[in-house]
């Protein structure tokens, strides 16, 4: 692009459009935020491995119930430490123009916090327990909300969500495109 | 699917990697570690995936080969765990350059496959590390493998077209992205009340932009060409006072702004080239119209398709989709996460409220009250309604001519009602017991629109029935929409912005922990109902655009200071996408009915004699069959023209339109039984599949524990392939026929359960 301030080649900026949902100008922009989370490190080395304390400075993620999560998700080295590539492919998931299916995928990692590739009664407790937050839900409603949320969804009945269960969920929602989105 | 073993065996033995853990808390009825292993769920979800991708890509092949390929064979969920085992991205990135490979239609060095390539690692799971590594793997393993194939010029040049076409639809979004309007505002709004007041400034935000489109052409292809004509010089015109841009009358009367100005010369003697007025007066308009018919009706449609069709039919998901889907990812600030926090434990605390209670089921009268209630309410909003529309034909009709008495009160008393009605109406559906909020909702929003519309259709109904007996009647219906929307500016946006202002310290000094809230139906309505005038005031005053534009680009401002300032976000979950929805049918609503006005005025009424480009004709219409076509009136064309448009004739080709949609929409639903019914043999195939691998490594386990029982080993030990390698070792030990009918009797009760749901 011939930015004179931008610290990223041209062939880079090429590769990112082409793999992410990003232009390039969203790329330049994008690289500009993660940036500002620490200025000095990402002067040196512009795909520097920022720590998570670092990521969850980005003010959307430090408000959000699973911004630990996000990150760890998102990170390549999966304990929530981002280069500025794994943060490009968070914000490129976040963005407007991420499909459905992408979206749902990441989601569903999200919302796994054991790892076991199911969204079992622990990981469907702690989502909600992390949504709610100080308001502390009483551990007999807890019981109440997750054996509903299986009864509704879980349709091979076996006491826990796959992401085929969980996907069809999140075909079915018109709200899950607008809210699960961050505004670059 | 039939195919997934590749993948499964190794999948399977990570699954080894959680001996304790893993399917803690499942219940399944299955027993044993060994059952587990093969159970792991993953047909489904392969099924759904390649479903989805594959849709997007190709339609030919094997399908879980192709699928394999486009999605490196792995999923992301799955490198979580090859990361445990140690694996390096490295080597992940050989894996999926290596499953990518084995597709044929993805490795052929053409620019489709190119973009195929593009697309497929782009959705792909993985992170950007291995994306980029892949991606250098593939083009160079494409360049050395494959020779070029040779194109014909017909083929290139259809490529090259397609490439600059993506190529430029970049670009354009690269251009869009660096000049969108209000972006750090709107990222503000985001951040600190959520997306559903951020829709209000979008949809406020495209309607200026749309209006800020019709102000460009309306001035370029009618305003500046009418500045060239050498201005003729009217007599005792009023002088210019302030007051003027209140009323739109006075010296504006005879302006750019109206109708009346505009002539019926061309713009340019010159015989070869000229630019013909009622021409470009009315093809322009024509335009506009369309145009705004089109943006307005596609993008209704597509929200509605994007936020009904797509997601109706099947279960309703109510608790899964408040846990999974509510949480607003935009909110950036402590506040509105503290305060998002609680409304999504309120609305939590409801449903789990309504599950313990809806047992109980309202009596027969209790039912009874509630109809009747809400009968009776909306046959008193109907009168209501009628009163207001009579009331003000009777102040239009007989308040006596003392012009500037009369014209500010009319949009005085209409905007004033527009105001406050909708607050009355709120407050009146309150006592009308409707089941869910959303429903009260709508039932609102329906009533304030009709208001609006009744309102609108009245005050044109009044100016055109006076018509003959008005000079100029085109002139001074735009003047009196002029003053609407002027008056809508001052009443509804300054008035109530200063309402707020004055709230707010009440509040403050009250001392009282009351906070503002944005109303976002109330304000949206307005700017619909400001559009809806508009619409009707444009075709007879060109320069109107340029006076929304003014207004609405005053309204953002005024509108984000004060949901900034004073506002804080509201306690209640706003669904969006839905809502957003029914405003955009709302607008193509009175897009609708402003064709019909609009067809009733070219067709019917008279154009004045003297003002105005069409004054040569009779009636608009006749601009295109005289003018343009030239058709004569007694000629065969015009009877067969004459014919088409009689009411018998549109009638017919109104029912055969419905029964076309009745067709379709009756297809739809045949359509989407079967897919429902598609759907289910799926699973209950997966089951099956289930089912049977469950046998068979019952059957294994079986041997298993057999030699295991006679080694006296540590069966850890032994991997499950180890015990296919020698299987002329021991003898097969076969369960029992009651051990397998025991087994099947928890699947049969899953059957049932399916069934259930269908």
């Amino acid at each position: 692009m011939g930015q004179a301030n931008s610290q990223l080649t041209n062939e880079e900026l090429q590769d990112y459009q082409d793999l992410t949902y990003f232009t390039k100008k969203e790329v330049l922009f994008a690289h500009q935020k993660f940036k500002t989370l620490a200025p000095e490190k990402v002067g040196h080395n512009k795909n520097a491995k920022l720590p998570m304390a670092k990521i969850l400075l980005y003010p959307e993620l430090s408000v959000n119930p699973f911004g630990e999560r996000i990150c760890k998700v998102f990170s390549s080295s999966q304990d929530g430490d981002c280069t500025f590539e794994d943060f490009l492919d968070m914000m490129s998931v976040f963005s407007e123009s991420a499909p459905k299916s992408v979206k749902a995928e990441h989601a569903f990692r999200i919302f796994d916090f054991d790892g076991d590739d199911m969204l079992g009664v622990s990981d469907l407790k702690q989502v909600i327990q992390k949504l709610t937050g100080e308001n502390k839900i009483s551990e007999n409603d807890l019981n109440i909300l997750v054996q509903n949320i299986l009864e509704e969804a879980d349709l091979d009945d076996d006491g826990a969500l796959s992401f085929a269960e969980f996907e069809h969920i999140i075909d079915r929602s018109s709200d899950f495109l607008s809210s699960f989105r961050i505004r670059l | 699917m039939a195919d997934s073993n590749s993948d499964s065996t190794s999948y399977s033995s990570l699954h080894n990697l959680y001996p304790s853990n893993y399917h803690q808390d499942n219940i399944s009825q299955h027993s044993g570690d060994a059952d587990q292993e093969s159970l792991d769920n993953d047909y489904p979800s392969g099924y759904h995936h390649s479903i989805h991708r594959l849709s997007q890509l190709s339609n030919r092949g094997n399908l879980k080969k192709a699928f394999d390929a486009r999605t490196g064979g792995t999923t992301r969920r799955n490198l979580g765990k090859n990361n445990q085992k140690g694996l390096l991205l490295e080597k992940h990135a050989n894996i999926i350059v290596s499953k990518m490979e084995q597709d044929e239609a993805l490795m052929e060095d053409s620019p489709d496959a190119e973009e195929l390539r593009r697309t497929a690692l782009r959705d792909m799971p993985q992170c950007l590390t291995i994306k980029r590594c892949v991606k250098v793997k593939l083009s160079k393993s494409v360049s050395q493998k494959s020779k070029r194939k040779h194109l014909s010029y017909w083929k290139m040049f259809k490529y090259r077209l397609s490439m600059s076409w993506t190529k430029l639809k970049i670009n354009i979004r690269d251009l869009a992205y660096s000049f969108e309007l209000w972006y750090g505002p709107l990222k503000k709004i985001e951040g600190n009340f959520g997306t559903g007041v951020a829709s209000f400034f979008k949809f406020l935000r495209s309607l200026f932009l749309i209006n800020l489109v019709i102000a460009i052409f309306s001035i370029g292809f009618i305003t500046i060409p009418r500045t060239l004509v050498p201005k003729t010089i009217i007599q005792d015109a009023p002088a210019w006072g302030m007051e003027d841009l209140l009323s739109g009358e006075g010296y504006l009367t005879n302006t750019l702004l109206y109708y009346g100005f505009y002539t019926d010369e061309n713009v340019s003697d010159n015989s070869v080239l000229s630019y013909s007025m009622p021409y470009a007066y009315f093809f322009t308009m024509l335009f506009i119209y369309f145009a705004c018919f089109a943006v307005v009706g596609i993008s209704a449609a597509k929200s509605y398709r994007r936020s009904f069709i797509e997601t109706e039919g099947g279960l309703k998901n109510v608790f899964a989709n408040k846990i999974f889907c509510g949480w607003d990812y935009n909110i950036a600030t402590k506040d509105a996460a503290e305060l998002k926090r609680k409304a999504i434990f309120n609305e939590l605390r409801e449903l789990i409220w309504d599950f313990t209670q809806s047992k109980h089921n309202e009596t027969f009268h209790q039912k009874f009250l509630t109809r009747t209630i809400q009968f009776f309410m909306n046959l008193v909003i109907l009168f209501m309604i009628s009163g207001m529309a009579y009331a003000i034909w009777y102040f239009l009709n007989n308040v006596p001519t003392e012009r500037s008495y009369k014209i500010i009160v009319a949009p005085l008393f209409i905007n004033s009602v527009m105001a406050l009605m909708p607050m009355f109406l709120s407050f009146l559906v309150k006592y009308e017991d409707y089941k869910s909020p959303k429903t009260a909702l709508y039932v609102t929003l329906a009533r304030t629109f009709l208001l609006g519309a009744v309102c609108v259709g009245v005050l044109a109904g009044y100016w055109l029935t006076s018509s003959s007996s008005t000079s100029c009647w085109e002139t001074s219906l735009a003047q009196e929409f002029y003053r609407m929307i002027v008056w809508d500016f001052i009443i509804s946006i300054l008035l109530t912005a200063l309402l707020d202002i004055v709230m707010y310290f009440f509040y403050k000094y009250l001392r009282k922990d009351v906070y503002l809230e944005f109303d976002i139906a109330w304000n949206t309505m307005q700017i619909i109902y400001n559009q809806t005038l508009f619409w009707v005031g444009l075709v007879f005053s060109p320069l109107l655009p340029v006076v929304v534009v003014i207004k609405l680009f005053l309204c953002w401002y005024i509108r984000f200071g004060i949901v900034m300032v004073l506002c804080k976000p509201s306690s209640k979950t706003w669904r969006a996408a839905q809502t957003s929805t029914w405003f955009l049918a709302m607008t193509f609503l009175s897009m609708i009915l402003i064709g019909g006005l609009l067809g009733y005025i070219v067709s019917y009424i008279p154009v004045s004699k003297d003002c105005g480009p069409f004054r040569n004709y009779d009636y608009i219409y006749e601009l295109v069959t005289e003018g343009v076509f030239r058709l004569k009136t007694n000629s065969s064309v015009w009877w067969v023209v004459l014919y088409a448009t009689k009411p018998g004739v549109i009638a017919l080709i109104l029912i055969f339109l419905s029964a076309k949609v009745y067709y379709s929409k009756a297809q739809a639903c045949a359509q989407k039984e079967i897919v429902e019914q598609c759907r289910n043999m799926l699973i209950w195939s997966a089951k099956d599949k289930e089912y049977y691998y469950a046998l068979i490594s019952r059957v294994t386990k079986g041997q298993w524990q057999y030699r295991f029982h006679d080694r006296a080993g540590n069966p850890e030990f032994y991997e499950p392939g180890d015990v296919n390698n020698d299987e002329t070792a021991e003898p097969f030990e076969v369960p029992s026929t009651s051990k397998i009918s025991s087994d099947i009797d928890p699947i049969t009760k899953q059957y049932s359960r399916h069934k259930k749901y269908t």
